[in-house]
């Protein structure tokens, strides 16, 4: 008990007096272990490197400049052109084209930030030129935006495959179903709110204007088949893909003639930085893990959990809550990769499927995203709308409880997680 | 006092920017050198075997390097938002404290970081594979970032003390 209000009360308040997540993990480890330990203190630099001494870790910053390259390189205009000549004809029909290209997007990117930032400009503007509200324009792109990271690539499930060795390939087959379920909840949503609003309605595409859109988009469009067939085909590991697709959104920059070598630096610097954001917390979460360890924490938290419940079902409802409720404070994957070293433990005990938890975990934090006070993408959203925060906030009501109807389907239905690593694994 | 402060924020704002240019050459050689990885074995059929522990060799250094330059700039991740809804002498406070508790811890795992690159340089111990790097060169990384976020934190408190002129914002 005391290890684990040591470890959890000094992390707390660190992080409520604004210390830097990283160090604040740093900090309360160094606290215990001056306290309690019995250890040389140079285990402390000696974990801070180790944590990252991993190949699999080398994944994210690939997937990161290639969200980069992908935003400069013009793929995600002409991917909106694309779904608008599908989809554009339905009732708010923006709204579902922000969807379809928000799915499409995910399958070359991997963080949700990058098609808030990126693709979220191209629709946001499109939106609003077509009468909508910017605030309901923010809303669907913020709540499109958290399928990216389910969809694969996905840099936090890099993450907590490596911090759980739990197999990346695995991980990124078991959010297709789940990111697919996610974006047919939100084009319900916005099929009601568009008939609630009378938002417009767009003729319906010839089929000439579709093929040509189709061949406009062409190369962006091969990017996840590229990507995705590579990692699933075998050809290539998760890190490989990441390095791919970043040639391959470098390679549609030229072919475009959108990126020019001289924005190459300004890219490269955006994504080293991005980058360092994350693996700094991760190679920090590689210590305050480790302490959390030797301080048998999770041992301790899985007995009291499980001389409770055993039940897997009541488990996973009190990770969901607990996760949901520190997402709205903490940034999402300093949120996962604080969480992924306490719950990993105590939800094998109870024999939950670790990539269920994973993709579940994932989920969790993504909705982080987008929920006040702290929501990276609805920050994002509701600047490049100029909207207020509390007014998107509203406005995505029905989203969070679309997004919730997907949380609890895959945690009451882990075969929607389960299928396709084990029909495809098989 | 306002004069030591603009000399270490000069020498910091140098430093800083070195290190985002280090950082970010070693950013784009880890992927030169995997696209190379990945052709050589996949066309050429010839891995390149000393290709992957070069590459997290220099994700490590990209890693503390990057974080250096973020902790200066002040995007580190963090929650703000407990602290942005203080009156502003509070938040002045709590800053300033915050500052001299991780000036505290910083300077302690610059020393840690000096000792346990010592101790590694002592073993003669090196990385696995096929470079033969020694690993104390991976531990220098962290070193390095340590002291600039020494160095920033110093700049920091050192800018909380400057006097103000008449009507100046604070902050």
């Amino acid at each position: 008990m005391i290890p684990a209000l040591i470890l959890g009360g000094s992390l707390l308040i660190l992080l409520i007096a604004r210390v830097p997540i990283g160090l604040a993990m740093l900090i309360a480890a160094i606290t215990y272990l001056l306290s309690y330990g019995t250890i040389p203190m140079t285990v402390v630099p000696q974990r801070l490197w180790a944590g990252l001494e991993s190949f699999p870790l080398l994944a994210i910053p690939f997937f990161v400049l290639a969200g980069s390259l992908m935003n400069v390189s013009g793929g995600a205009e002409r991917i909106f052109a694309f779904c608008l000549t599908l989809v554009g004809h339905l009732r708010g029909g923006l709204g579902h084209v922000n969807v379809l290209a928000s799915m499409i997007f995910a399958g070359m990117s991997g963080a949700a930030t990058a098609d808030a930032a990126g693709l979220g400009k191209v629709e946001i503007d499109a939106m609003k030129r077509d009468g909508y509200d910017g605030e309901f324009a923010a809303a669907v792109t913020a709540a499109s935006s958290t399928i990216g990271p389910i969809i694969p690539p996905s840099v936090p499930l890099v993450v907590y495959g490596v911090m759980t060795q739990v197999s990346i390939w695995q991980l990124f087959l078991a959010g297709i179903l789940p990111g697919m379920l996610m974006g047919l909840a939100l084009m319900v949503v916005v099929s009601y709110r568009a008939r609630q609003r009378n938002y417009p309605v767009h003729p319906r595409a010839p089929s000439r204007v579709i093929g040509r859109e189709f061949l406009n988009a062409m190369f962006a469009l091969l990017a996840p088949v590229v990507i995705l067939g590579g990692i699933f085909s075998g050809a290539f590991t998760p890190t490989e893909a990441g390095v791919v697709a970043s040639l391959y959104a470098l390679m549609l920059g030229f072919v475009y003639r959108t990126i020019r070598f001289q924005d190459l630096p300004a890219v490269l610097k955006e994504a080293t930085l991005t980058t360092a954001q994350i693996t700094f917390i991760v190679s920090a979460a590689g210590v305050f893990g480790w302490t959390m360890t030797y301080a048998q924490v999770p041992a301790a938290l899985t007995a009291a959990v499980t001389e409770i419940t055993t039940n897997k079902v009541v488990v996973l409802i009190l990770i969901n809550i607990v996760m949901l409720v520190m997402g709205c404070f903490i940034d999402a994957l300093a949120l996962l990769i604080m969480m992924t070293p306490v719950v990993f433990p105590l939800a094998t005990a109870v024999g939950i499927d670790p990539v269920q938890l994973g993709l579940i975990m994932v989920l969790n934090c993504m909705i982080g995203l987008i929920t006040p006070p702290v929501g990276i993408c609805l920050y994002i959203v509701s600047d490049i709308a100029k909207a207020s925060i509390v007014k998107v906030s509203r406005d995505l009501l029905p989203f969070y409880v679309a997004l919730m109807i997907c949380l609890a389907a895959v945690t009451f239905f882990p075969g929607i997680v389960t299928m396709l690593p084990t029909l495809i694994g098989n | 006092m306002a004069g030591v402060y603009a000399w270490l924020r000069a020498f910091m704002d140098r430093f800083v920017a070195l290190q985002l240019v280090a950082a970010t050459v070693l950013f784009t050689l880890t992927g030169v050198l995997m696209a190379a990885q990945i052709f050589a074995r996949k066309a050429l059929g010839l891995p390149i075997v000393w290709a992957e522990d070069l590459t997290v060799f220099m994700f490590v250094w990209t890693t503390f390097l990057g974080a250096a330059v973020l902790y200066d700039r002040k995007e580190s991740l963090a929650i703000d938002a407990v602290v942005n809804r203080l009156p502003l002498r509070t938040k002045a406070a709590v800053g300033l404290a915050v500052d001299l508790l991780l000036l505290a811890v910083l300077v302690y795992l610059f020393k840690l970081t000096f000792d346990f690159v010592g101790i590694q340089r002592g073993m003669g111990h090196k990385l696995g594979g096929a470079t033969g790097i020694p690993s104390w060169v991976l531990s220098v990384s962290v070193f390095v970032g340590f002291l600039s976020m020494t160095g920033s934190t110093l700049a920091s408190i050192l800018r909380s003390f400057r006097p103000r002129r008449e009507g100046a914002p604070s902050g």
